[in-house]
């Protein structure tokens, strides 16, 4: 096989898909109910956890992506994910359910159709289509910027 | 690996500079020190030598004219001129700059380097010219040939073990040969038989004699990368040439031969016996090996090891809840015993990463001396408690507010000399910055004897601004605070020389951070004191736990001044959200409102803490108790919260939030301020 890899880690909302990148995935934890909240915060802030001794936020992407609360089910997982690879940045991103990790060839990563944005989400890295799935790749630098951008 | 290496020598580097540039400062107020001379000198050495190694040939060579500057001065050939000390904090900020970029390859700073380095030359070769003029007799007078050169005695015993670092002795032989004219003798006696001898060791030691007209610190270099690894004794025999003397023939012969010693004394013999020639200064230089007092440690390796205690006292509190609730003598004693263990570890880990606040002040000196010189202006710089330790993470956040504050007084604050004298001031200003402790806390000043701040201007710009509305009274204190609000700043004109417009807002900021406080006190034409307040390490408080509508919250003992309790039928007393208690007035917060919770009629608390000189109670629901917790912060993510400094975790892995007193009251108070 030719042409560099991407290794991606998918995850469901509803009936759609979406990944990240997997190399700034650190963890990918079930969701236990045990988020301490944490006062005056945005509503996407879910609250922080406890992860092996450091206190990390944990925002909750349907929030983020103005669709409607779920319920939470055994399948509800929060992702670890660190974008710039220092322990301050890392944040959990509560999703439905994890999916998979698969590898797609950059080539095969086309640009994202959507039209509007999907609550503070403004642009995707591109789509890819595994199987009969289409896949949105998710810019995590550009998640914690628009978070930063719409804190103050 | 190379890298790696690098990396270490410009933090070393780094240190040497810092090292220059402390002693510099020290020469520049006595310039007769020898002993200041000669750390220069060993700074510049070390540059030099390292420099070269590491592949830094800019920094390597521009450093050698340098140093040949300060070995004529340290041999009174050469005396300290204002000139030269300038030039030479002008050279330190051209060290730096390599440090950082390594060889320079821009051709336009590669043409500046050329002058820089021809000026420093410069300094060198005008005083060889008078010093020529000065006495052309003296050298002409002795009879034997007396040229500019020198001979030493180098006496070079390698330790057995040399051999392992790759080192060849015989290169370093070939190096002295290099410098002038060199005769080697080489002792053979501690070798031993064959069936014996160690291939990897050496047994073989030198007696060389040199003739060179090289200085001896050029001696010293080719010995420098072995300087641990053998014996060095370089002695000056003679100020001349004695190896083409028949009577070092001689001897020398004689000394191969066993039969005599070469040493410093039958070669001084033979010198004299040549000439009449007054005594030459014997010179030695012993190379002892050194006792290692500090190891330098990576500071992620401290932090790591701050980390790991951290986790330990976490764990500790919980074996403590365990203990005391298994209320088993045994495992009772073992938790305490593990207990007194751990606060001593913690203490111990603390104060390895406390380091002392005078490695920054080097750099305010220098910037106060610079900063005054380009103004016209004259200031001395004074510092009291430059031994004062604090937390590492302390201090470099501390670092960029404090160069701001003192760029303020020597820009804005100390008048010219002239305006000083009018208003009967001592013409020179006086900074001082002191630090001291208190407590649990840190304290620093910085002081200056300037034109001071006015209130009523203040005001007027406050208001101008839309900061306050007009009508407010102030005290004078409320109005001087004003300046830390954002968005305030007195000039206009932003100077470049005050850090390009970044006002007190952004100190107040920067220090509260690390939990610190700024406060501003100034007379009119008296001066202004900057008080700022710090802790002394960021990540273990003495905490009150306590409960608000269900959560856990920390507040930090230190605030706090007392505890009472709110009973219901109490809350007659809270007019306009003051109480009444033991005949004191108190402004009130109740929790509740601050997290945007519902207010309940139950039994509360009002914890009493105080801020700057105010005190104000905050209401919570129940005090659970003391509590020495690790804050952690809160990650980028939750990083603008207001009053809440981090979080911590409880003996049973439950999360805390820690309120930062200061924070709260001020937030509210700013609140206030608007309405």
């Amino acid at each position: 096989m030719e042409g560099n890899f991407k290794t991606l880690i998918s995850f469901g909302l509803g009936e759609q898909t979406f990944a990240f990148d997997s190399l700034k995935v650190r963890n990918i934890l079930p969701y236990e109910g045990n988020i301490t909240k944490v006062p005056n915060t945005r509503s996407y802030i879910l609250g922080v956890i406890n992860l092996h001794g450091n206190i990390i936020p944990v925002a909750d992407m349907r929030n983020i992506m103005d669709l409607d609360d779920q319920e939470r089910t055994k399948d509800t997982s929060i992702i670890i994910v660190s974008p710039e690879d220092k322990l301050e940045s890392q944040f959990g991103i509560m999703v439905d359910v994890v999916k998979e990790v698969f590898e797609v060839q950059e080539e095969n990563i086309k640009p994202t159709v959507f039209q509007n944005n999907m609550g503070l989400i403004e642009s995707f890295e591109g789509t890819v289509q595994e199987k009969d799935e289409f896949i949105h790749l998710i810019d995590l630098i550009h998640v914690v910027s628009q978070i930063e951008s719409k804190n103050k | 690996m190379i890298d790696k290496f690098r990396a270490k020598f410009v933090e070393e580097s780094l240190d040497n500079v810092h090292d220059l540039e402390e002693a510099l400062l020290l020469l520049e107020n006595d310039r007769s020190d020898k002993e200041i001379i000669e750390r220069i000198f060993r700074a510049m050495h070390s540059l030099k030598g390292g420099g070269a190694m590491f592949g830094f040939n800019d920094l390597s060579e521009f450093t050698h004219h340098l140093e040949t500057v300060f070995d004529w001065v340290r041999n009174g050939k050469l005396v300290i001129s204002d000139e030269i000390i300038s030039v030479t904090f002008n050279a330190i900020d051209q060290i730096k700059h390599f440090l950082e970029v390594g060889d320079l390859t821009d051709e336009a700073e590669k043409k500046e380097l050329a002058e820089f380095t021809q000026k420093i030359q410069s300094l060198v070769s005008e005083k060889q010219e008078a010093k020529k003029e000065d006495q052309p007799s003296s050298v002409t007078e002795v009879k034997v040939e007396q040229d500019d050169s020198k001979t030493y005695l180098i006496s070079f015993r390698p330790h057995t073990n040399i051999l392992q670092n790759g080192t060849n002795p015989l290169f370093l032989l070939d190096d002295l040969h290099a410098l002038g004219k060199a005769i080697v003798l080489g002792n053979k006696d501690k070798v031993p038989e064959l069936s014996v001898l160690n291939p990897h060791e050496c047994f073989v030691t030198w007696d060389i004699v040199l003739n060179t007209t090289e200085p001896l610190n050029e001696i010293q270099d080719v010995f420098i990368f072995v300087e641990d690894e053998c014996d060095l004794d370089i002695t000056e025999i003679f100020s001349g040439n004695i190896i083409d003397n028949p009577l070092f023939d001689a001897l020398f012969d004689k000394c191969k031969n066993g039969e005599e010693k070469l040493t410093a004394e039958l070669l001084k013999g033979v010198a004299w016996s040549g000439a009449e020639k007054k005594v030459v200064e014997k010179k030695k230089t012993q190379l002892k090996e050194h006792k290692i007092s500090s190891i330098r440690v990576a500071s992620t390796k401290i932090d790591e090891l701050v980390n790991l205690v951290s986790e330990l006292v976490t764990i500790q509190a919980q074996l403590n809840l365990y203990a005391e609730n298994s209320g088993e003598p045994k495992v009772l004693a073992l938790s305490e015993s593990i207990q007194k263990l751990t606060r001593q570890l913690r203490d111990n880990a603390f104060e390895i990463s406390l380091i002392p606040i005078q490695n920054d002040l080097m750099r305010f000196q220098r910037l106060v001396r610079d900063l005054s010189k380009e103004l016209n202006k004259d200031i001395d710089f004074i510092i009291e408690g430059g031994d004062i330790e604090l937390d590492k993470n302390i201090i470099e956040h501390l670092t960029d507010p404090l160069l701001h504050m003192i760029r303020n007084c020597v820009d804005h604050a100390i008048e010219m000399p002239d305006d000083r004298i009018k208003k009967g001031k001592n013409p020179k200003g006086t900074i001082i910055f002191k630090a001291y402790y208190e407590g649990a806390s840190v304290i620093i000043k910085i002081i200056d004897d300037g034109k001071g701040i006015d209130p009523d201007f203040i005001l007027k710009k406050a208001i101008s601004k839309g900061l306050v509305d007009e009508g407010v009274e102030l005290t004078k204190k409320e109005i001087l605070d004003l300046v830390f609000m954002s968005g305030f700043s007195t000039k206009d004109n932003v100077s470049d020389l005050s850090g390009r417009g970044v006002g007190m807002d952004v100190v107040k900021r920067k220090i509260g951070e690390i939990r610190g406080e700024v406060s501003i006190d100034s007379e009119i034409d008296k001066g202004t004191t900057v008080t700022m307040e710090l802790p002394l390490t960021l990540s273990i408080i003495d905490g009150l736990l306590v409960t608000v509508s269900g959560s856990q919250y920390v507040i930090p003992i230190s605030a706090i001044e007392k505890i009472f309790p709110l009973e219901i039928e109490d809350r007659k007393n809270i007019f306009n959200d003051v109480i009444t208690f033991d005949n004191e007035q108190f402004p009130i917060i109740n929790l509740r409102n601050i997290f945007n919770e519902p207010l309940e009629e139950i039994k509360q608390h009002i914890i009493l803490v105080k801020f700057e000189d105010k005190k104000v109670g905050l209401v919570v629901d129940e005090v659970i108790g003391e509590y020495q917790t690790v804050v952690k912060p809160f990650g980028r993510l939750l990083k603008d919260q207001e009053v809440i400094s981090g979080a911590s975790i409880m003996g049973d892995g439950t999360i805390s939030m820690v309120i930062d007193t200061n924070r709260l009251v001020h937030f509210h108070g700013n609140q206030k301020l608007h309405k």
